[in-house]
């Protein structure tokens, strides 16, 4: 396996890891009440 | 086919592989997207009980209401989230889908260096990316049109939905081609009497594990998970190998 081939996969694990992490806190990041809660909310309106 | 099924046996290790991938790239696409649709539907559901508390009073205007001081955060939210699922859906495809090509076209002989290929891979999805966009939204205006006529015209058919359909088909086909190459225009440089078997094989493949896999199922769910998960990625490779070795001398040709 040539060196830029092994650059390619670490750069590719990172890239996996941040996004993994990225949709990990996606609730941090995008606060917002769940489905259910919407559904809740849609019912008591009415 | 038969010298595809050749190169296949000589590189058994490298078709396995390339079958693991495809199969990854699923549970990936999975694992990676699902907290994010979830998050769309959430946004869209909240977007559409306030838009229909104002639409009863004012019922028209309706993307005016959208940015009305109280959905606007919402609204912008939701466009950021989509922006967000397209951009790791391109991210996560180009990834694994690239490298299970790579795989494919080193099984069908050509030499081409992995960090090279998938950059050219990305490079091409672009194109690719931006036509599944345009076909998202026109699908979605073209639905909803089609939801609202219904409504007054009870037989209407939806021509239109059909023909994007048979678009979004011929681009997906495009893309297919484009990829052993990495160049756009390969399934037009491909002589028709070499794409258009490679097409009819792939959906009859495609049909024989429709109309096989219920009833499989009929016998045994797992069994019917198993061995239609087996057939359609070894299929779909073995489809991979055989349009690389078709396309591979489309663009040097006199």
């Amino acid at each position: 396996m040539e060196k830029g081939d092994i650059y390619t996969i670490i750069a590719i694990v990172i890239i996996l890891a941040v996004l993994a992490l990225l949709v990990f806190n996606l609730d941090k990041i995008f606060p917002t009440p769940t489905v259910q809660e919407a559904i809740k909310q849609a019912v008591n309106a009415t | 086919m038969i010298e595809t099924l050749k190169l296949i046996k000589n590189n058994l290790l490298l078709f396995a592989t390339a079958i693991i991938v495809d199969i990854t790239f699923f549970i990936a696409y999975g694992f990676y997207t699902a907290r994010i649709t979830d998050k769309i539907i959430a946004h869209a559901t909240l977007i559409t009980n306030k838009l229909s508390v104002i639409m009863a009073e004012q019922p028209t205007g309706l993307l005016k209401h959208l940015f009305d001081a109280d959905i606007k955060p919402i609204t912008i939210k939701l466009g950021l989230l989509i922006i967000l699922l397209f951009a790791i859906t391109y991210v996560i495809y180009c990834i694994f889908q690239g490298t299970s090509w790579w795989f494919t076209t080193k099984i069908a002989g050509k030499k081409d260096k992995y960090r090279d290929y998938l950059l050219g891979f990305a490079r091409i999805n672009l194109i690719w990316m931006a036509g599944y966009i345009i076909y998202k939204i026109l699908d979605f205006i073209l639905s909803l049109r089609f939801v609202l006529l219904q409504k007054i015209v009870e037989n209407t058919t939806n021509t239109g939905g059909k023909i994007l359909f048979a678009a979004a088909l011929l681009l997906g086909i495009t893309a297919f081609f484009s990829y052993p190459t990495l160049k756009t225009g390969t399934l037009f440089k491909t002589p028709l009497k070499k794409s258009l078997p490679i097409i009819i094989t792939g959906a009859a493949f495609y049909i024989a594990i429709q109309i096989l896999l219920p009833q499989i199922n009929k016998i045994n769910t797992q069994a019917a998970l198993i061995i239609g998960t087996a057939l359609l990625f070894t299929t779909i490779n073995f489809i991979k190998i055989h349009t690389t070795k078709a396309t591979e001398n489309v663009h040097t040709r006199t």
